[in-house]
């Protein structure tokens, strides 16, 4: 399924159903998943999904790729994966630049990889073989994180050499920016010039928590704000025609006001790229 | 190829998130590290009190030390974190002995909660071709396969958590199967007789009544001539609920 460029979509969770099926409170161009959480379900919430799908594109979002992690990938997982996308005709699969196993143990949740060379040829080599086993790009994102691990490189230059070396796609997540600009006292807009800006294929936008004066944890649990938007409209004068997602994976608000934060994302899509028609979901 | 400092870095990091014992990490923070371990941490604890809310009850003293001893010792295999909790049966029947002695329908316990979980959850499978009408004692028959029995040595499918920790030990069996109109779980409680008659007749190519014998014959009830009319009710009973058809 096409989606269409500068398209503005919602992060898909259970409880938003039947708010989505009935598409009058809330109104998004497509929906994300994590197909972790779909590969091999059935029953009930199968028939769920295939309603979902059938009035709205499914993009997917990984969670236990580990791309970056030491141990071996993992090829019956992807095998799986590839079959889910083929069956939901998945136009963009997207996966975090972290790792999520590691001595052959899960951790279910991203962590943040060494700023190393050696990591970017071993992760580089990495996608070539995830995108050769999926027949599709790997769209990567950079992640937030709260503490760098034995670094030798910045940040920036880590994902950029990434991108630039594998050939991969860039999920530009604007919040993550945001978050890791503040936590480790960085200039977000020269972050965001510092990357390979043709590269970005799919961008994030969410809410997060400071928990500490100095530390902002990415919790997707709260509206975007107002200083995320600016930097999301500094990105987008500098990137071509996206689709745009909003996460909220937690407190989740009326479906209204959800529907609010999409239509704001939406709108400065559309004044941004001008050129780009929004998508035929939202009219 | 990694470097070997590289790969002691991140593993570092990961064993920090499994068990929550400080180390050292090259440029880190150290600070900033226990809000890795809670993240990792909360969504472990998550997955496993959602899977498992009774045994949450039955396990009054030790459930929390339970899932951390599993999360550090364990090495979770499943990519679908939804899977995870199912290993947490293997992990406890290996490595727990003193807690099952305290909780001897622990293992029971699990097992029947991940099995209504894997059930509402798992792919949907195709009803085999069948016939129309009511199985008689002398047909062969198909089972629903989106049905699954479990032999239990503690009645955890039909005792209140808090009256479990009283409970004998014994010989259950609960039939379990997804309703395919409503995806909804179901249970039943039935005998040990008809169990064997269900995993007789779901390995073998026997009649209703031949699958009735062997089991009968295997409990030493074949000189009670009442199993075969009560088997009867029972394959009726199951036909109204559409788990078990006549063959083509
Ligand atoms: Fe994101």
């Amino acid at each position: 399924m096409n989606i269409t460029e500068g398209a503005i979509g919602v992060g898909y969770r259970r409880a938003m159903t039947d708010a989505l099926l009935d598409g009058t409170e809330i109104r998004p161009d497509f929906v994300e998943l994590a197909p972790e959480n779909w590969i091999d379900v059935g029953g009930t919430w199968k028939k769920r999904l295939n309603q979902v799908a059938d009035k709205y594109p499914i993009l997917c979002h990984g969670l236990s790729l580990s791309i970056g992690s030491p141990d071996e990938l993992d090829y019956d997982f992807i095998a799986k994966l590839k079959a889910f996308l083929d069956e939901y005709d998945v136009p963009l699969y997207s996966e975090h630049l972290s790792y999520s196993k590691c001595d052959n143990a899960h951790l279910y949740d991203l962590l943040p990889i060494p700023f190393r060379q050696d990591a970017v040829d071993h992760i580089v080599n990495r996608i070539r073989i995830v995108q050769d086993m999926l027949a599709r790009p790997l769209v990567l994102e950079n992640v937030s994180y709260y503490t760098p691990v034995a670094a030798e490189m910045s940040e920036v230059d880590f994902v950029s050499a990434i991108v630039k070396e594998s050939g991969c796609k860039l999920l530009l997540d604007v919040n993550n920016v945001y978050v890791n600009a503040f936590n480790h006292n960085y200039d977000p807009k020269a972050y965001i010039d510092g990357l390979p800006l043709d590269s970005v294929a799919y961008m994030h936008m969410a809410g997060h928590h400071k928990v500490q004066p100095d530390l902002i944890i990415d919790t997707h649990g709260a509206p975007i704000i107002d200083p995320v938007y600016e930097l999301f409209e500094y990105a987008t004068e500098r990137t071509k025609p996206v689709p745009v997602l909003l996460e909220r994976d937690f407190n989740l608000p009326e479906m209204a006001e959800l529907n609010g934060e999409l239509n704001r994302l939406r709108d400065i899509a559309a004044s941004q790229w001008v050129n780009s028609s929004s998508s035929s979901h939202a009219s | 190829m990694l470097r070997k400092s590289t790969i002691e870095a991140q593993s570092a990091l990961s064993t920090y998130c499994r068990n929550g014992i400080e180390t050292e990490l090259e440029g880190a923070k150290l600070d900033r590290l226990p809000h890795y371990r809670r993240l990792v941490y909360n969504v472990v604890v998550n997955a496993l009190n959602t899977a498992y809310p009774i045994t949450q009850k039955y396990v009054t003293e030790g459930w929390e030390d339970l899932q951390h001893r599993f999360f550090s010792s364990h090495y979770c295999q499943h990519p679908q974190i939804w899977r995870m909790p199912e290993e947490l049966i293997a992990y406890v029947a290996e490595n727990e002995a003193e807690l099952i002695a305290k909780y001897p329908a622990l293992i029971d316990l699990l097992r029947f909660e991940w099995q209504e979980v894997f059930l509402f959850m798992m792919p949907d499978l195709e009803l085999p071709k069948h016939g129309d009408a009511a199985p008689n004692l002398g047909d062969k028959v198909v089972l629903e396969p989106e049905m699954q029995l479990l032999i239990l040595t503690y009645p955890v499918h039909k005792t209140h958590p808090s009256k479990l920790i009283d409970a004998q030990p014994g010989q259950y069996a609960s039939l379990a199967w997804r309703e395919r109109e409503t995806g909804k779980v179901q249970f039943m409680d039935i005998s040990i007789f008809y169990a064997l008659f269900l995993e007789v007749i779901s390995s073998e190519e026997l009649s209703v009544q031949q699958a009735g014998a062997k089991a009968a014959l295997h409990l030493g009830l074949s000189n009670d001539e009442s199993w075969s009319s009560n088997l009867q009710h029972f394959v009726n009973k199951l036909q109204e609920k559409r788990l078990i058809f006549k063959s083509e």
